[in-house]
Parts: structure tokens; C-alpha cells; sequence
């Protein structure tokens, strides 16, 4: 082991990573140009999040996690070939009175 | 042993590493990154590095290792 210093993970972090993976992974069945796309995107959305969204809200990372289990099935299936980023922009209501 | 690994996981994005290089720390690479690295590993070398052992890939050397020790990985020592 030496000096090699261990990264000590919380559990939610150790599943957000083990679903990066598995997008990663996925995305080796699909063909090479896919691939490319699901790759960038994957990396994208993953550093996006993990930029924006606090550590410590916890519900949110859960829900996102869920969210992330389900696409990561649907990408699974032979049947999708591909994936696709849909950038929507939207303001939050503001409140009159 | 010497063994050197060229990654070249995303365009434009290739390192030259040696055995004792530190993937944090000398290249400034992210744990998403080192995720990269270690899906790339296991698709060249044919086998699922496992989870906990995924998480102690900041060292190079480690990773070599689990790689030589492993009895399913295609390498061919010379």
C-alpha cells in the first residue's frame, strides 16, 4: 500500500459512481459513434451535478440516483441504440403581491 | 516489470503513465475521470475490476497489480 492515500467514500457517493460506471459500461454495447455521444453526455450530466447540487441534499441525490437507475435499464436494452441531451430552460416563478 | 499505459479515453485527453505516477495528484485527474480509466481497463484487459478495489485507483501501481494478479486478464508476459 505504501503512501497511497485510499479515498474514503461515503455509500451515496459509492452509488453514484458505480452508476457512472455503469452508463460507461452500457455505453460499450451501442455502436462506436453512439457510444461517443452517450460518453459525452454521461460526463456532462454526472460533473454538471456534481457542481450544482449540494451534497448534503440528500433527497434530491436520492431521487436523482432513481432517476439516473431507470435510464441507466432503459440504455441497457439492445433495443436503444442511442441517447440524447434535451437542454430545457425554464425560470422559476417569481412571486407577486 | 515495466508496463505503461496510454489512455486515451476522450478526445483530445491522452496521458503517458508510468507504474509509480499518481493519477490524483500528478495529473490533476477527478475520481469521474479515474471511473473512465477503470471502465477502459476493463475493456482492454477482458475483465470487471470490482467495485472496492475501482475505489483505490488513484495509484497507477495498484491498479497494474490487481491487473497482473488477476487470473482472467489477457496479457501475455513475455
Amino acid at each position: 500500500m505504501g503512501s497511497s492515500k485510499v479515498q474514503r467514500l461515503s455509500g451515496m457517493q459509492k452509488q453514484v459512481l458505480s452508476l457512472y460506471r455503469g452508463f460507461l459500461r452500457a455505453a460499450r454495447s451501442k455502436s462506436e459513434e453512439e457510444r461517443c455521444k452517450i460518453e459525452s453526455i454521461i460526463s456532462q450530466e454526472f460533473r454538471r451535478n456534481a457542481e450544482d447540487v449540494d451534497r448534503k441534499n440528500f433527497l434530491y441525490i436520492e431521487y436523482l440516483l432513481r432517476r439516473g437507475n431507470k435510464q441507466l435499464d432503459q440504455l441497457k436494452n439492445p433495443g436503444t441504440t442511442g441517447l440524447s441531451s434535451l437542454q430545457l430552460h425554464y425560470s422559476h416563478p417569481s412571486s407577486k403581491g | 516489470m515495466s508496463i505503461v499505459f496510454v489512455f486515451a479515453f476522450r478526445p483530445n485527453f491522452s496521458i503517458l503513465v508510468t507504474p509509480n505516477a499518481h493519477l490524483q495528484k500528478d495529473f490533476g485527474l477527478d475520481i469521474l475521470d479515474l471511473e473512465e480509466i477503470v471502465t477502459t481497463l476493463e475493456e482492454e484487459f477482458g475483465f470487471e475490476i470490482p467495485n472496492n478495489e475501482a475505489n483505490k485507483t488513484n495509484s497507477i501501481k495498484l491498479v497494474v497489480d490487481h491487473i497482473v494478479s488477476h487470473p482472467q486478464a489477457n496479457i501475455a508476459l513475455d
